[in-house]
């Protein structure tokens, strides 16, 4: 166990430092002189020694005029003390508005990541149960026309209907207009509005969390049944199984002490791909539900076409996903025992 | 193991060779064929465009938001386009990325794949840890950043979805070429003094494509979903190109003229979802419940 | 030595042993496919308490299914039918409810592959103790003190450290021991070995069947072994029961089928059988293909690769090959089946061959044998 552990620990500075070589080389694929953009983007009417000043403060910060090499090590040295660059549209440091926008991003993820998990495992294991039923059939289409459904046509669809039509839906942000804030102190409403025991703002805002994570939460449930499903089905046709059987257990012992107890490991595993599916459902059912988060931070860099902010958002995602997959192995490991032992790496 | 080998009977029984290879592509359930017919439908519709729609580009401000009528059989968009031609020449679009995407990330996964398996390692190694670097990013992240960098034009989002999904390919095809490799028949040609090139394109490869097929058909439909993702984020193709996710995206400000953001979604639904229903049919000998 | 079973398709027919712990009559085994799969076609047999009988084909022959279906363990795709009756109920017409408490209750199974079919992320103490507090009602304590004791008895060492591994620490035979200590806890009367011994090692499998032979002779457990390999049975059987193209085509005490084979099938598979004991002839195949699972069997199933075939047995089966018929056969001078070799092949026998034993009608005074399996 220690010795896949450690491997893995090993690997994830390596692979964020891949990472950001990537984001890297990948602004350096920009077919324009970056100087001229920034300063493009503001509308430069200065004077020549003026602009000349600028340009000379810009080289020395980001090494510009250096070599490519020296550019990835400043720009790497950069990063490493927070520095993301500017955002071009909002004209402050990515990372400040990184901070700003991350909290209710948490908020949302974590919702739906709830919902996903608490709807899509019951699910897969009903349906693999069922096998080749009725009910089997019908989960088969539902879900694969879910797996088939753009997550942002949906969500608007949706919240045309539950808000627009129904007023169910809480409408846009994270609160309503008529609701006082609780004071800031996490940036995730929810959590600040229990610090400050602000039960009005924290119904207000779960009531506006509900529809994103319930959309999100019920595609990404969708996927992780699927894969439960076809686990469990697996596991219910193994020798394992037969023999609980064979034992006289149960039907409940069998299906989840024997088959589910085997089929989750896989699972797992795969919900930290699931994860990347959800952070990208992010990026596209903030900006139509107007959650002011990651989303919809990334939405208008990518209209603005702001690099900075861009790339900003990409080594957040990916460090939460890498992250996220890391503690995925770790539970791996602790969910089976033929890997704890180091058996198999 | 006695279970699994009373469920391959069947198989041991069947006819071998070609006659299996399309007996076993036919389409079985309902739903296998429902995919099918969708499909066919769907690319015959957008070969035979210029034949059964409208101009998807001419501007008509004076019917702008329009609903269905007999000139405009799904209505019009924000500048009066007609948007049953847009959904068909959007459709277009959506084929050509997916794929160009599968064939532009294959080609490069499965040599990738092919070569690092193959070479075994130290070379291995270190190709592998690339993959896994380009594998810890959510793809449609990468996509994206590419896609910003490169400039919004159809080339760009084949090239800027392709370069985020050929590691699982090359990884797939890697797992694959490992397990091959030591099988007898190549150690056979390897010692009948076939080269390395040789046995990888003649011996190995081939070999190896059985599980790439499964993959393949259902990715075609996750690329189109990319592509439309992208272009929802105004990363896509550029503006007056029909495409399904721009058009989403364009319909956001219209929410009440539901024809408006209803046709483009439910287009890119019914022919990813019909795509992934079929989809079973390769998958089926791979995956799945036996013969019900 | 226990009374050889004749077999028949009427139940009236049927004698039996005194008083027969299980009675299998007319088990039809069909797996649903594209070409359904007729595994088991017909069998009908007793197992009297206490003896150890064996059950022997080529793999594809149904008998693993045969005995799986017996406790309806087979896929949801399996068709079973026929009668099997233990202690007065029919196994095939419970309700899972009742069925659950044979399972492993009445009836213990040792299956082929330990490697498989112990749950990889349980502990071997808990799929030990799941057995016993089912059947056994014992508590936590109790249960896991009980399962020390089990695992002691089946001679896995340590087994008090032991009981808290899971599967994959433990090797092949001691996995198959654990497997068995599971299927004899609740001191079955029946216990099925599904090939207990084909996936292990040569030097283990002794040891395993030494221990199924011991625990079931010292409880009066009857055993159903189930085996592709003559030699596994010879020492551990009474009676043993050869299958071929789903049907028993011969059954007999161990004694005669290996002294006096009497069907050809059962010739042709002695004949495949090294020996060491007797002078090393050429180990004889047999020629062809086992019957196609997916058609029905016209005649004997044997016949397409039988060296004594006759006009008659392509269009009829022959009646079940018992030890009175098979032995009467002989000692009244009957023909037994025989093969010659020319070149290393077998070719049929004497000038005469329609006179085997296979058609030999049995003397009056021996039992009826029936038509068991025909159709």
């Amino acid at each position: 166990m220690r010795w896949f552990v450690l491997r893995r620990l090993a690997l994830a500075p390596l692979v964020l430092l891949g990472m950001t070589c990537i984001t890297f080389f990948v602004s350096q694929l920009i077919p324009i002189d970056p100087v001229a953009a920034y300063l493009g983007g503001r509308g430069a009417a200065q004077s020549d020694a003026a602009e000349q000043a600028i340009i000379d403060a810009l080289n020395a910060r980001w090494g510009w005029d250096k070599p490519i090499p020296e550019r990835y090590w400043i720009y790497l040295t950069n990063l490493a003390q927070g520095d993301m660059g500017e955002s071009s549209h909002s004209a402050r440091a990515v990372s400040t508005d990184l901070a700003n926008v991350l909290p209710p991003t948490i908020e949302l993820v974590v919702a739906a990541l709830m919902v996903a998990l608490v709807f899509g495992i019951p699910l897969g294991v009903f349906a693999a149960a069922r096998r080749g039923g009725a009910w089997d059939a019908f989960f088969k289409v539902v879900s694969t026309l879910a797996i088939s459904v753009p997550v942002f046509w949906l969500a608007i669809v949706g919240f045309t209907v539950f808000y627009g039509r129904l007023g169910w839906a809480a409408g846009p942000g994270q609160l309503d207009i008529f609701t006082r804030p609780p004071p800031d102190v996490t940036g995730m409403v929810t959590v600040d509005s229990i610090l400050a025991r602000r039960w009005d703002a924290l119904f207000d805002t779960l009531h506006h969390l509900a529809f994103p994570a319930l959309v999100l939460g019920l595609v990404i449930g969708f996927y992780f049944a699927r894969v439960v499903r076809s686990e469990m089905v697996d596991a219910l046709e193994s020798d394992y199984v037969r023999t609980a059987r064979g034992k006289g257990l149960r039907r409940r012992l069998v299906l989840y002490r024997h088959a589910f107890r085997n089929a989750v490991i896989p699972v797992i595993t795969l919900s930290g791909l699931a994860f990347g599916s959800l952070l990208t459902g992010i990026i596209v059912v903030e900006r139509v539900v107007g959650w002011p988060g990651l989303g919809s931070y990334a939405f208008t860099a990518a209209t603005r076409l702001d690099l900075n902010a861009l790339s900003g958002v990409v080594l957040v995602i990916s460090l939460a996903y890498v992250l996220a997959n890391l503690a995925v192995d770790l539970l791996y490991t602790v969910a089976d025992p033929r890997v704890r032992d180091g058996m198999s790496s | 193991m006695t279970l699994g080998r009373l469920r391959r009977l069947e198989e041991a029984v069947a006819p071998t060779r070609l006659s299996t290879t399309l007996e076993s592509l036919r389409p079985r359930t309902f739903l296998e064929f429902y995919g099918v017919a969708v499909i066919v439908v769907i690319v015959a519709a957008i070969a035979a465009a210029p034949l059964i729609a409208p101009d998807p580009l001419a501007q008509d401000l004076t019917s702008s938001l329009a609903g269905s009528s007999a000139e405009h059989w799904l209505g019009t968009d924000n500048l009066g386009r007609d948007l049953w031609a847009r959904i068909l020449y959007g459709g277009r679009v959506s084929v050509v990325i997916g794929v160009f995407v599968l064939l532009t990330a294959g080609a490069v996964g499965v040599l990738y794949g092919a070569v690092s398996g193959y070479a075994g390692g130290m070379v291995d190694a270190v190709m592998m840890r690339i993959v896994d670097i380009f594998l810890s990013f959510p793809s449609i992240m990468l996509a994206l950043l590419i896609s910003a960098a490169l400039g919004p034009t159809i080339r760009n989002v084949i090239i800027a979805i392709a370069a985020a999904w050929w590691p699982v390919y090359a990884r797939l095809i890697r797992g694959q070429v490992i397990v091959v490799k030591e099988r007898e028949f190549v150690t056979a040609s390897r010692a009948l003094g076939a080269g390395p090139m040789r046995n990888l394109l003649l011996t190995v490869l081939p070999n190896s494509f059985g599980v790439m097929k499964t993959i393949f058909v259902l990715d075609i439909g996750y690329a189109i979903l990319a592509g439309s993702t992208l272009g929802f984020l105004g990363l896509g193709v550029s503006a007056p190109t029909p495409e399904w996710g721009y058009m989403i995206r364009e319909a956001l400000q219209y929410p009440t003229h539901w024809w408006f953001i209803l046709s483009p979604g439910l287009a890119l639904m019914l022919f990813v979802s019909a795509i992934n229903f079929a989809g079973g049919i390769v998958t089926r000998s791979v995956h799945e419940d036996p013969g019900r | 030595m226990k009374t050889p079973v004749a077999e028949s398709r009427s139940e009236a027919a049927s004698p039996g042993p005194d008083r027969p712990v299980l009675s299998v009559r007319d088990l039809d085994v069909t797996f649903r496919a594209r070409s359904p799969v007729l595994a088991v076609r017909g069998v009908s047999y007793d197992l009297a308490a206490g003896e150890h009988v064996g059950l022997v084909g080529e793999s594809g022959s149904g008998k693993s299914a045969g005995a799986l279906a017996l406790v309806r363990l087979l896929p949801d795709y399996a068709d079973v039918s026929g009668t099997v009756m233990l202690d007065g109920a029919d196994l095939l017409r419970l309700n899972e409810r009742e069925l659950r408490a044979v399972r492993g209750d009445q009836v213990g199974i040792v299956y082929q592959d330990p490697f498989s079919s112990l749950n990889p992320v349980l502990t071997i103490g808990k799929q030990l103790t799941e057995v016993l507090s089912k059947h056994k009602g014992l508590r936590a304590r109790a249960a896991r003190r009980e399962a020390a004791r089990l695992l002691e008895t089946v001679g896995v060492p340590n087994a008090e450290e032991r009981i808290s591994d899971h599967p994959h620490q433990f090797s092949g035979g001691m996995r198959q021991r654990a497997v068995i200590a599971m299927a004899v806890a609740p001191r079955p009367a029946l216990l099925i070995a599904d090939e207990p011994t084909t996936a292990l090692d040569v030097t283990v499998q002794a040891q395993i069947l030494e221990l199924l032979q011991e625990l079931t002779s010292e409880h009066g457990t009857t055993m159903l072994l189930i085996t592709h390999d003559l030699g596994v049975v010879a020492g551990v059987t009474q009676r043993l029961m050869v299958m071929y193209g789903g049907r028993i085509v011969e059954a007999s005490t161990t004694e005669d089928v290996f002294a006096r084979p009497a069907h050809p099938y059962t010739v042709a598979l002695h004949r495949s059988l090294p020996r060491i004991d007797a002078r090393q002839e050429r180990l004889v195949t047999i020629e062809g293909q086992p019957p196609d699972p997916t058609r029905p069997i016209e005649g004997c199933p044997f016949a397409p690769r039988c060296p004594s075939r006759i006009d008659r047995c392509t269009v009829e089966n022959p009646p079940l090959m018992t030890l009175p018929t098979a032995r009467r056969a002989t000692t009244a001078g009957w023909e037994l089946p025989t093969i010659s070799e020319r070149d290393g092949n077998p070719v049929p026998g004497p000038a005469s061959p329609h006179l085997t034993a296979c058609w030999n009608p049995p003397l009056p005074e021996a039992r009826s044998a029936g038509a068991g399996g025909a159709g």
